[in-house]
């Protein structure tokens, strides 16, 4: 009974001006933590930009002091001899296309001859088609007879016979049946 | 009652989903004051303003009926909110942010009473407080008289039990709440409860 009685004369209400002065100083104290977390948000905003900036300067600076005017790139490659490799790797690649190109030529007097790979010494340039003294067929010419047959015929022309018979007898023992041209 | 739970309200659903809503309503106000709290301190005014709403009321008719001063009513309660506000950064919701806020309130009260030795529960309440114009004439005249009864019955009560009481009746709090509050164990809490609705009811019945 009391309780309930309570309940129903109890209905005040809080006076707007004590709400008005509670809540501007509600609003006052969190703009003071927003402004508090702005103030050293700027510092140190600018402190890291400048930072970042010093050390990039500085690292272009160590790259011009090495002659380089372009950073070097992270090369796999680990020594000259593995460039080497690559090199040699490259080329024969070369080599293989132009082995078909001169597969697809008819013409048997082609004064062309390919550079076989093999050597990791001294690369021929990509561009020198002659056959170096050590180096005879390639595999992509050794990949058919007729191929086979016209680089003998090529080394035989460049003055290269033991070169030339060598890798005539090759061609026999792996084509026990094949018959010269004529 | 919030937008919120006004549109609730007006959706026409079968009971027992409106007891559902109602029940989770109820869980999420809890809920929700401390994540508004917590808001709060992250900056965000407008969840501090949802919080304040949802308690002002209650609040200020605790402070002005135990203090039964309406200008230290005002102090305690602009000191309490205050404190609520300046202790948003160390906030935890480890218990009901309603128990924080009155306990607040409770100690804000204390307080007082130690810096004003001379306090006395002398009735200063405007019994029309709150009243508006568009409230009958003899509406008024009752309420005016069944306020000044009240107060009146509640200052021949004892501050501690009054306290309790009000605890009890404006905040909602539970024994054990009160009991958190008030800083005295279960039992006291129960007897001066006891005590406290015992002796309004007499006084009450005196006063017909």
């Amino acid at each position: 009974m009391v309780a309930a009685m309570y309940q129903e004369i109890a209905d005040e209400t809080t006076p707007e001006e004590l709400t008005s002065m509670v809540l501007r100083h509600a609003r006052k104290q969190a703009r003071g933590v927003a402004n508090r977390s702005l103030t050293w948000l700027r510092p140190a905003a600018l402190t890291a930009t400048l930072a970042l900036s010093l050390a990039l300067v500085l690292q272009i600076g160590n790259l011009d002091s090495t002659g380089s005017s372009t950073p070097k790139l992270e090369s796999p490659v680990a020594s000259g001899q593995d460039e080497t490799i690559f090199d040699a790797a490259a080329e024969a690649g070369m080599e293989q296309i132009r082995a078909a190109e001169s597969a697809a030529e008819s013409n048997p007097g082609a004064a062309e001859s390919l550079n076989a790979p093999g050597s990791q010494a001294n690369p021929a340039p990509t561009s020198n088609r002659a056959a170096t003294a050590n180096q005879g067929c390639s595999a992509a010419q050794k990949s058919s007879t007729v191929t086979w047959w016209q680089c003998i015929q090529a080394l035989e022309k460049r003055g290269m016979s033991d070169l030339a018979r060598k890798e005539l007898e090759a061609l026999f023992e792996a084509n026990p049946g094949f018959g010269v041209p004529e | 009652m919030t937008s919120l739970a006004t549109e609730i309200n007006d959706l026409a659903t079968p009971l027992c989903a409106r007891q559902n809503l109602a029940y989770a309503r109820n869980m999420m106000g809890n809920l929700d004051d401390s994540a508004l709290m917590l808001r709060y301190r992250d900056g965000d005014v407008a969840a501090f303003e949802t919080l304040y709403r949802r308690h002002n009321d209650s609040l200020y008719r605790y402070l002005l009926r135990l203090s039964l001063n309406q200008a230290t009513a005002d102090d305690l309660f602009q000191e309490t909110w205050g404190k609520i506000v300046k202790a948003r950064q160390n906030y935890r919701p480890t218990a009901k942010f309603s128990t924080f806020l009155f306990r607040v309130a409770h100690n804000c009260f204390i307080d007082y009473v130690r810096r004003n030795k001379r306090h006395t529960a002398e009735i200063n309440i405007d019994p029309d407080l709150s009243a508006t114009t568009d409230d009958a004439p003899e509406h008024l005249a009752e309420r005016h008289l069944a306020r000044r009864r009240l107060n009146a019955c509640l200052a021949k009560i004892p501050d501690d039990q009054r306290d309790v009481f009000l605890l009890h009746e404006e905040a909602g709090l539970s024994i054990d709440e009160i009991a958190n509050v008030t800083g005295v164990n279960r039992e006291t809490t129960k007897s001066r409860l006891r005590y406290a609705v015992g002796k309004l009811k007499n006084a009450l019945a005196e006063t017909e």
